[in-house]
């Protein structure tokens, strides 16, 4: 009786332990990610940038002023957190965080924490990030997240996580992070393209918005309009278990493929 | 030329990881050129309407100025917003149209005209861009963002120091540094063979091979002074690189490469003003008008503003990197 006890008690302190591991390298990689000016500078300076330049290019020539910031605003917003998979690349196997994830490997938190925990942390800086912007962009450009923002702001974080960790994913797959990060980059854009991103397709014939229907941005996209701007939530479960799904997938999947030799 | 012809195929060599990105890059590449094509045979449409009414049959037939599709419901804001439909008419019942729509009253008076007499004489379009100019502008990003990433094995040299090495030897530093810059123009060469496969098979791409081949040249050189001088002001790589490519998308955009916004925006018009990309879109402009001798300071400032950020990034270089006596 008496040995179990002491061996649930022994259980229980390692669990803990490990998330105690677990908590410090996470606050180690979130604060790298934040040091880094250009990965800050890529989610709020270059999205403001690109929202405000697009905005007033369109604004006129396709709809009014506030209606062309508003749809910039939120497409340029799915962008950002579909790029958020470049940021987990870069946080993950970076030249400089090889060697700091070398020690990890032979200290007693495991594998695990390394790509796990640079997953979580450049979700959660992309999503502090996003949030932000929205918070900035919103109230200078006037406009309006619907009737829930609370909900447009929930929605958001699965999808940080499922792109965070697609990029971690690809990183386990191709072992290099400059050919992960240039893939990626060059699928998300051209799925944003398609998608209306830049600007919208769905003018251009059947063919071509049969093509954008098909973008998965296109569905993210308009899971954040139908909140925004009819009020209607029908798209968000979809989005938010498939995001979920997709998170847990790939996940497992980096546990599968992420080889610690692979390091040396 | 021994130092050329080895830091090149040294270069191609090292390049051999990032095959498949490469690959991708140019495909999408490939795929704007279509896409410039195909944009430029859309802009006679002026309107895609969503005609409401529970009557099908009522609905007025479309033309080549207007696309008039019936719905039962009308559209929603976000329909709207998307430009899935440009408006949504609902016939009233004293016979007069009620034009929703998020584009303006001039648009909304343009689509109740069209709706009533869908073959209405309109005034031509404002948009004076062919075929080649458009693929010149839809291609500028694409080859701007691959010449960024062919300075790779340069910027790897400057990073692990090889490159003060390399200036220690009697090796030439021009003919290094002219072999790292061949490398963007080598890396160009397919979207070249499928211009010219693309005119080869008949399809109208508005200039001949030797002008776009010309006027990648010069993009392709504007790229890689862009590159060098990024990676000089910026000593790790990949945040010159990520910032270079920032760089590129942010000013192609300004200068309208994508879609002409002259005259929409004050202070946007004068920012594209002096940028580089506006300077060549509006030689190409010309070059389509046959105006090209008018229009060669474009050409000029372009070719200027390069050599301007070669011979910078050259002094960061000297003055940095290679601390020659």
């Amino acid at each position: 009786m008496e040995t179990i006890a002491i061996q649930a008690r022994c259980v229980t302190e390692t669990r803990w332990a490990g998330i105690r591991r677990f908590g410090t390298i996470f606050r180690m990689d979130i604060e790298n990610d934040f040091r880094n000016p250009v990965l800050v500078g890529y989610n709020t300076v270059l999205a403001v940038l690109l929202i405000l330049i697009m905005g007033s290019l369109v604004g006129g020539l396709f709809a009014d002023q506030s209606d062309a910031f508003a749809y910039y605003t939120i497409t340029f917003c799915v962008f950002g957190m579909l790029m958020t998979c470049t940021t987990a690349a870069n946080s993950f196997m970076e030249r400089d965080i090889r060697r700091p994830n070398l020690r990890i490997i032979h200290s007693p938190a495991g594998a695990f924490p390394i790509h796990f925990s640079k997953t979580l942390a450049s979700a959660t800086f992309g999503y502090i990030c996003h949030v932000g912007l929205l918070l900035v962009v919103c109230p200078l450009l006037g406009m309006s997240l619907g009737e829930s923002p609370l909900l447009f702001v929930a929605l958001m974080a699965p999808v940080e996580l499922a792109s965070a960790a697609l990029g971690t994913f690809f990183c386990c797959v191709f072992r290099c992070e400059e050919t992960t990060n240039m893939l990626l980059s060059t699928v998300v854009e051209l799925m944003s393209v398609l998608g209306g991103t830049f600007f919208s397709l769905d003018g251009m014939g059947d063919i071509i918005a049969g093509l954008s229907a098909a973008s998965p941005v296109r569905w993210l996209d308009d899971a954040f309009f139908r909140l925004a701007f009819d009020g209607d939530a029908a798209l968000v479960m979809p989005v938010f278990l498939g995001a979920v799904a997709v998170a847990a997938l790939f996940v497992a999947g980096s546990c599968l493929l992420f080889k610690t030799e692979d390091y040396l | 030329m021994r130092t050329f012809i080895a830091v090149f195929g040294n270069n191609i060599h090292r390049l051999r990881p990032y095959v498949a990105s490469l690959a991708v890059i140019t495909l999408v590449t490939i795929g704007s050129i279509w896409a410039a094509v195909f944009v430029t045979g859309l802009q006679q449409t002026r309107a895609h309407v969503a005609y409401v009414t529970s009557d099908v049959a009522s609905a007025p037939a479309s033309s080549e100025q207007i696309t008039i599709t019936p719905v039962s419901t009308a559209p929603s804001r976000s329909q709207l917003m998307c430009q899935r439909y440009d408006a949504s008419v609902t016939p009233q019942a004293d016979g007069s149209l009620a034009v929703t729509t998020l584009r303006g009253d001039d648009f909304a008076q343009l689509v109740r005209m069209l709706v009533a007499n869908p073959n209405a004489e309109l005034p031509p379009s404002g948009t004076d861009r062919g075929t080649g100019v458009n693929v010149v502008g839809f291609l500028m990003m694409f080859l701007l963002n691959i010449s960024l990433s062919c300075l790779i094995p340069f910027a790897e040299d400057r990073e692990k120091g090889m490159l003060s090495r390399v200036a220690e030897t009697p090796a030439s530093l021009i003919a290094y540094l002219t072999a790292n810059v061949m490398l963007c123009l080598l890396l160009m060469t397919p979207e070249l063979v499928a211009i010219a496969l693309m005119e080869l098979a008949g399809i109208d791409l508005g200039f001949p091979l030797a002008t776009f081949a010309g006027l990648m040249l010069v993009i392709g050189l504007l790229g890689t002074a862009l590159s060098l001088l990024v990676h000089m002001l910026i000593r790790k790589s990949d945040d010159a690189s990520m910032l270079g490519s920032a760089i590129v998308m942010l000013t192609s955009l300004f200068s309208g490469t994508f879609f002409s916004m002259d005259g929409t925006n004050k202070v946007v018009a004068a920012i594209s003003n002096v940028l580089p990309q506006h300077a060549l879109m509006d030689f190409a402009t010309a070059l389509q008008n046959g105006t090209a001798g008018a229009q060669i300071g474009s050409l000029v400032f372009v070719l200027v503003v390069t050599a301007a950020m070669a011979g910078a990034a050259l002094v960061i270089l000297r003055r940095t990197y290679l601390r020659l006596s």
